[in-house]
């Protein structure tokens, strides 16, 4: 196992490093850069100006050198300087700023939907083919084909618009910062949208993986020992369809940070997902850069996270 | 899966995530540019004309504070919010170019001049707008040392929202800063760089001295105090003094004026770092509260000593989209909605929510202006009544009913109104009128084909019309094809994505296109010499390639001229020439669109790219 981790963590390593050259020299490609505007708006601005500008933001060096600077900067927990998004502020900050919406959006929308996932999921594995099970898949199918722009625009249109329970967008009332009732409000819509989804898939998941463990001989033997259902259930099926649900809810974690571009956007919620897209749209290739680092990162570690706690949880995997 | 496998999917994955979205942000989604530049490719480059002239003649209404708040009931709204889809980048004035921070600036500055709604220049935070007919600028000297001083006199009790009085001494650091190289980040510094010295003979007065032509010239050859040569690269050649189209106002928009008593402190090198990029003081009518990221910038009201705002606190909430910004004024959340957000395509909801009463919108026909060049290279477009039969035959009453919703007009020249140099007799003017196109294209010698196209010298008329993929033009471009096709011209259409109608290479610049739509930000002077003077082609802004030695002569007498009164008749002619020739086809004016609660009284967007916000301290809203 240890020789196994140790080979994974320098895999992991060569990957980030080649996910990062990549994505730098793709960026450098991307048009669009800090003074871009001015330039393709000035047909007058003279060479010397945009000469002045190169230098100033170092543009003038070669490829390969600015790459290494970066990763030199990196070692020394410099990830460069917001271009576009907050001019001249460190990209760390920037990411910072808006991590904590994110976590707070997509917790909570991870917890709804596991609350509501769970249940439903093994209800209508236990109950395969009954009225309930195909309620369960019909609303599934919804779940699963509604376009999450269009749901959560019908939501604001109806809930916050026409009611006004609750407020377009945003993450808190300006002055009512601290309020925890006002970040429930501003949160219900998008959790929603986001829930929807999320239960809609993993309902399916739990209930094929629950499926999958109810035909097993341990089950039918646990029946046979003459233990109650709700403990063959319980501590028998469920337990064990749980190892998948695991791997999937561990990959389910790089999403907990990188956020959701789409719902974000709908409801003007500054997360890094929205960043993300602001970054690409102001040509902030720093903080783009900074974002898909972050991800990447993420991604690779949950990934081996999850194979990792598959071994732990079933001890019919084993590395060597 | 082997682990080699693994690895080249997750990097394919991730290089086509990265591809993918970084293949989006084609121009359309660019930020919005600041007053100090035009909008990106979705519109077109910005210009600005390299002549003296007088200032329009001041509005007496906004010479002093707000007006007598008479009108407004006793109990007034303390709180208002204002939606912008974009977020500021920074706070620090002349970094930058994004019109979201203009608008937030415009609370937190008051500049010397102001550009109002009715595109007037207008005293603000200066007693007088410094013009030679009212002697706050003259030219001093003779010969190769003449040179243009303008006087800016600051009002009394003006002060930075720390009590410290706003001085001369702070413009004169304002104007050296932008020409400090070690200010590197100063996106503007053209009109900055034109000025050889500023006097301050006391605390309100300052004396902005232009280059006279040996100073350009020694500016060219060893370079002037802080900058070397290149930044004077064209002063060589420079006959007679250094002039500025707006030299009364310190330049359109970069004129936010700088603390020196807090900025002084720092190396102009890391003022972007510094905080007051973040918490600036200025001296608007509005100081600067609170930011929090991606949210919401809020500013209260201050005492400035010359203005005295109205309502409280103004809340800036940065949102997502255009939709966002509609839900969120009609579900009354907010008041005002900037440039920075709304625009033509939202015209339908903005209607139904207006005939709601839940909020009044504005649409103002800008300084921004559509028109389709014609390359004059091209046999094809030599003859102008070939041009005139174009404009002809192009219904562009039918474009601005049916496209722009019946929000603009019909232009006419490159001059829009509202302009004080406009001249409303000066243009020719030409309506739709099919048989008058045609009758044109016969007298050039086109003769109808076979194929309803029409053909010369066995040659037909076939042209290719370049755009971009801006959603307006792709619908003006298929109007145009069909309008021309009734005349007997095949135009084929091309919708270039991203900048490439602007791209170094590309059709405008190389001077390979046929036809081309796009759009100029007109400057607030008239001067046509750096769109249409012979010597700007194939280098230079004349795309079209317009070449008229009497237009040459009278545009650069134009500009030489001082006083209003002469060069006004001169500018009339020029227009008359220009319509008659035509280099281009004059479309429409597009629309700053913005709107605001019905009942905030004094909102006044302008048609320039002035922020909505420019006369905040003037807005009032009942309380509800």
């Amino acid at each position: 196992m240890r020789n196994y981790l140790i080979r994974r963590l320098g895999e992991m390593a060569v990957l980030l490093l080649l996910i990062s050259a990549l994505v730098f020299v793709i960026l450098s490609f991307v048009p669009g850069g800090p003074f871009d505007l001015l330039i393709f708006s000035n047909p007058r601005i003279t060479a010397a100006e945009i000469k002045r500008l190169n230098e100033a933001f170092g543009f003038d060096k070669p490829l390969y050198i600015r790459y290494f600077q970066w990763l030199v900067d990196v070692a020394g927990g410099h990830w460069g300087t917001s271009w576009g998004i907050a001019y001249g502020r460190p990209v760390t900050e920037v990411i910072l700023a808006r991590l904590n919406n994110t976590l707070i959006l997509m917790g909570a929308a991870t917890l709804v939907s596991v609350i509501i996932a769970l249940p439903i999921g093994i209800y209508s594995a236990i109950r395969q083919y009954s009225w309930a099970d195909y309620f369960v898949t019909s609303l599934s199918f919804f779940g699963m084909s509604m376009p999450t722009f269009w749901f959560g625009i019908m939501l604001i249109v109806i809930f916050a618009v026409g009611l006004g329970w609750f407020p377009t967008g945003g993450v808190s009332t300006y002055g009512l910062e601290g309020d925890i009732l006002d970040r429930i409000r501003h949160l219900a819509l998008p959790v929603t949208v986001l829930s929807l989804f999320n239960v809609a898939t993993w309902s399916r998941f739990v209930r094929s993986s629950m499926l999958e463990v109810l035909r097993q001989d341990y089950m039918r033997t646990a029946r046979a020992k003459g233990l109650r259902e709700n403990v063959v259930i319980i501590k028998h099926g469920l337990r064990n369809s749980l190892i998948p649900v695991m791997t999937m809810l561990a990959l389910e974690i790089p999403g907990l940070f990188s956020g959701a571009i789409i719902t974000e956007t709908v409801f003007s919620y500054p997360g890094m997902g929205r960043l993300f897209w602001d970054g690409v749209m102001a040509a902030d290739w720093p903080v783009v850069q900074g974002l898909v680092m972050i991800t990447a990162f993420l991604v690779i570690a949950c990934n081996l996270v999850a194979d990792v706690a598959y071994a732990v949880v079933d001890p019919r995997i084993r590395y060597d | 899966m082997s682990k080699a496998v693994r690895l080249v999917f997750v990097l394919v994955v991730l290089a086509s995530m990265v591809l993918s979205l970084a293949g989006c942000p084609a121009a359309p989604t660019t930020p919005t540019a600041a007053p100090t530049t035009a909008p990106a490719a979705t519109t077109a480059p910005a210009t600005k004309a390299p002549a003296a002239t007088t200032a329009p003649a001041a509005s007496p209404a906004a010479a002093t504070t707000a007006p007598a708040a008479t009108t407004a009931p006793a109990a007034v709204a303390k709180q208002i919010t204002v939606l912008m889809t974009q977020e500021p980048d920074t706070l620090a004035p002349h970094i930058g170019s994004m019109m979201a921070k203009e608008e937030v600036l415009g609370a937190l500055w008051s500049d010397c001049v102001m550009r109002d709604d009715k595109n007037n220049y207008i005293p603000w935070a200066c007693e007088s707008t410094p013009t030679i007919d009212n002697g706050g600028a003259k030219l001093v000297g003779t010969g190769a040392d003449q040179h243009l001083e303008v006087t800016f006199k600051l009002k009394k009790g003006f002060k930075w929202h720390d009590g410290t009085p706003v001085s001369s001494k702070d413009i004169k650091f304002t104007i050296e800063a932008v020409q400090n190289p070690d200010f590197d980040k100063a996106q503007q510094r053209d009109w900055a760089l034109k000025v050889a010295e500023v006097l301050t003979p006391d605390d309100q007065t300052a004396v902005l001295q232009l280059m006279s032509e040996k100073q350009a010239k020694q500016a060219a050859a060893q370079g002037w105090k802080y900058q070397n040569k290149d930044f004077y690269a064209g002063y060589e050649t420079q006959s007679g003094p250094v002039l500025d189209p707006i030299y009364f106002t310190m330049a359109d928009a970069g004129n936010h004026i700088l603390p020196q008593h807090i900025l002084s402190k720092i190396s102009p090198k890391d003022w972007e770092k510094s905080d007051f990029a973040r918490k600036p003081v200025g001296n608007g009518p509005y100081k600067f509260k609170d930011w929090v990221p991606a949210q919401t910038l809020v500013v209260e009201a201050a005492d400035n000593g010359i203005f005295k705002p109205q309502i409280q606190t103004v809340i800036f909430k940065i949102v997502a989209d255009a939709t966002a910004v509609l839900n969120s004024m009609a579900a009354g959340e907010a008041q005002v909605t900037t440039q920075v957000g709304l625009d033509l395509d939202q015209t339908p909801d903005i209607d139904k929510l207006a005939q709601q009463g839940k909020i009044k919108p504005y649409y103002i026909p800008s300084t921004g202006w559509e028109h389709i060049d014609l390359n004059l290279n091209d046999p094809l477009f030599q003859d102008k009544r070939v041009r005139q039969a174009i404009i002809y035959a192009i219904d562009r009453k039918t474009m601005v009913d049916k496209l722009l919703y019946g929000k603009s007009a019909v232009l006419d020249s490159w001059i829009t109104p509202p302009n004080p140099w406009l001249d409303p007799s000066a243009p020719i003017k030409y309506d739709y009128n099919v048989q008058k196109a045609k009758d044109l294209l016969a007298q050039a010698g086109w003769k109808m084909g076979t194929s309803g196209v029409l053909e010369k010298d066995g040659k037909q008329f076939k042209a290719k019309l370049q755009t971009t993929t801006a959603k307006i033009r792709q619908a003006v471009a298929p109007l145009v094809q069909s309008n021309l096709k009734d005349v007997g011209i095949a135009v084929d259409v091309e919708y270039l994505p991203g900048r490439g109608l602007f791209e170094t290479k590309g059709p405008l610049l190389s001077h390979t296109f046929q036809m081309a739509i796009y759009t100029w930000i007109s400057d607030p002077d008239p001067s046509p010499v750096s769109l249409y003077l012979s010597k700007n082609c194939p280098d230079g802004a004349n795309y079209p390639c317009y070449k008229n030695p009497d237009f040459d002569k009278l545009a650069l007498q134009s500009d030489s001229e001082l006083s209003k009164a002469k060069r006004q008749p001169m500018i009339n002619q020029l227009v008359k020439m220009w319509t008659e020739d035509l280099p281009a086809i004059p479309l429409f004016q597009r629309l700053n669109v913005t709107s605001a609660s019905p009942k905030l009284q004094n909102f006044k967007p302008a048609p320039t790219q002035t922020p909505e916000t420019w006369n905040i301290h003037e807005w009032i809203l009942p309380a509800s």
